[in-house]
């Protein structure tokens, strides 16, 4: 399978195999006892932006600076946040990594470090505060959080969410592995769960599809349904995250089985900007082509 | 002021006396049209003055640390009823008199001037510039203690060593070592002496955990009192944390077991306390 491209003839960033990620180092080492992070947050050397950001940077998992400093706009100016983020990158408080490829200019991707990490953890009793050793040392497989986050930045940001409607990982059934989010819309035809399930194309996407879409027919024919995580909502869509148009085509035309028992949908990274038009539906034709159609989601806003 | 007190600091002025007064306030005043920070130190119910230039040597940016602090001072000058005093000039006399008076096991009194990158700490004594080597601070080396220990803290330490300094280019004789560790180790003895008056087995206690202990799942904690045990976590928090708890962690559980004779005991870690939860209350945290 060749590598995915843009309209453009570009690979996105977050989904380019080639990708050269480094992480960002520690002039020396920063001081991870709690005892300092705790009279570094009493006396104000950590601010209330600071804890803001690693706050949100633990809910997001990864973000890129890009989203951050949209998110942060009314907050900070956005090379100023540029700044502090280095500056909290040395004190242990957050990691950063920088992003290279030929298509795009350089790219840097921020999570919690081990200081905000320990301080969100242990002093203010936040559970599932990820662990960034973790993290650090799977990187690669975690570049989908910002393309997914890029979906709930799209969502709040036209106010179709509520910010705890979206969620990372969440636990559908005994029967399931749990997909990488799910979030509840409120439609024209009632309250929707949406499940995210990212294809990224350094991962070996066909086989990954081929097996959480086996596990969803089987969950589907004993069930009749697809499962919900919000128990308010009337039924459950399954959503494919993937990078490009392109990608659709190679993934549904080199997969016969592809079939649409249940609502499955293709949310295209490369039109996010255009959350309403982004979305595709796709069918398997005879001959190995797929057929995709624009599927309008009518009662979103431009 | 009555003619009493100002008799008393004429004599005073002439004889050279070193008198203590506690620091009530700074001044910004105007002399001969410059801005200057006066130093008013309350003595016997009146108050007597000390410019900057009296009072310290070093140029510092602000003085009022030294509010409610208590000095010791000479009368430099009575005029109308004014007494301007220097503070420098006293402590070059109580200094003399300390560094002449002190002995190895003195048990001393002083306030923290500065620390240093590596953790060494410059206690004044009695205006004598006294050393607490990193070592001698406490009986596990503190990361950072600059940062954490603040200037003007009263501590208390035992000296361990008065080295005379021959031919040396600075300004003092003799460099004179503290120990504050060999006093916390005295309070540990006399509290592991009367351990059933302070714990026991049983007790449901707060504690910190002060670092990772050998062994698995084995924890340094720290009672308040100042006691260091062993602490395990309990499984379900072990599989909560991950089987990590960060150095400085606030935690509650129960004494298992002390042994007295040989200063140790055993904890069974049993809450993990979110000492600063209460800001998540005042506002809440996060865009996403």
């Amino acid at each position: 399978m060749s590598i995915w491209k843009t309209k453009q003839g570009t690979v996105p960033l977050l989904d380019d195999p080639t990708v050269e990620i480094e992480m960002f180092r520690w002039s020396r080492r920063p001081d991870l006892h709690l005892d300092i992070i705790q009279h570094r947050v009493q006396t104000g050397q950590i601010s209330q932006l600071d804890l803001d950001l690693a706050v949100t940077l633990s809910n997001a998992r990864f973000l890129t600076e890009r989203q951050l400093r949209l998110l942060y706009s009314r907050a900070i100016k956005g090379h100023k946040l540029g700044t502090r983020l280095r500056v909290l990158q040395q004190n242990g408080w957050l990691e950063g990594w920088k992003l290279k490829s030929e298509d795009h200019e350089t790219e840097y991707v921020w999570s919690v470090g081990i200081a905000a990490k320990n301080f969100l953890s242990y002093s203010l009793g936040m559970p599932d505060v990820p662990n960034p050793l973790h993290m650090a040392s799977s990187i690669t497989q975690q570049l989908f959080y910002p393309t997914l986050n890029e979906i709930r930045i799209q969502l709040l940001k036209r106010g179709l969410i509520e910010k705890e409607k979206f969620l990372f990982h969440p636990f559908l059934s005994n029967d399931l592995e749990s997909p990488h989010a799910v979030f509840q819309l409120d439609t024209p035809a009632g309250k929707m769960d949406f499940i995210v399930e990212r294809l990224n194309q350094g991962q070996n996407p066909l086989r990954f599809l081929k097996r959480k879409q086996s596990s969803y027919r089987k969950y589907f024919s004993n069930n009749g349904s697809l499962p919900k995580f919000f128990q308010d909502s009337d039924q459950s869509v399954l959503v494919w995250s993937i990078s490009t148009e392109e990608g659709i085509d190679q993934i549904v035309s080199s997969y016969s089985n592809f079939e649409q028992e249940f609502m499955q949908l293709f949310l295209v990274g490369e039109f996010i900007d255009q959350f309403r038009h982004s979305w595709r539906v796709a069918k398997h034709l005879e001959g190995n082509q797929a057929e995709i159609q624009k599927f309008d989601m009518d009662f979103m806003k431009d | 002021m009555n003619a009493m007190l100002q008799e008393m600091l004429q004599e005073s002025r002439d004889r050279k006396w070193v008198q203590y007064g506690v620091v009530e306030t700074i001044r910004k005043v105007d002399v001969n049209g410059k801005q200057e920070e006066l130093v008013v130190i309350g003595y016997q119910g009146e108050r007597v003055y000390a410019r900057k230039e009296d009072f310290i040597e070093r140029n510092i940016s602000s003085l009022n640390g030294f509010v409610s602090t208590t000095v010791p001072f000479i009368v430099k000058d009575l005029k109308d009823g004014v007494v301007s005093v220097s503070r420098i000039e006293a402590l070059k006399k109580v200094s003399k008199q300390f560094v002449e008076s002190v002995k190895i096991g003195d048990r001393i009194k002083g306030t923290v001037t500065g620390v240093s990158d590596n953790g060494l700490v410059y206690v004044e004594v009695q205006g004598y510039p006294c050393l607490i080597p990193p070592e001698e601070w406490d009986f596990k080396r503190v990361q950072n203690l600059r940062e954490l220990l603040s200037l003007g803290t009263i501590v208390e330490a035992n000296v361990i060593s008065i080295d005379k300094l021959n031919g040396s280019e600075e300004k003092i004789d003799y460099r004179i070592r503290l120990s504050r560790k060999s006093i916390l180790q005295e309070e540990m003895d006399s509290i592991w002496d009367n351990i059933d008056s302070h714990c026991r087995v049983g007790d449901f206690i707060s504690f910190k955990v002060t670092g990772q202990a050998s062994g698995y799942n084995s924890y340094y904690c720290e009672l308040s009192n100042g006691i260091s045990l062993i602490g395990n976590l309990t499984s379900n928090l072990r599989n909560k944390h991950n089987d990590y708890l960060p150095p400085g962690t606030l935690c509650k559980g129960t004494i298992k077991f002390i042994d007295k004779k040989k200063k140790r005991g055993k904890i069974n870690i049993q809450q993990v306390e979110a000492n600063f939860a209460n800001l998540l209350n005042q506002r809440s945290f996060g865009i996403l």
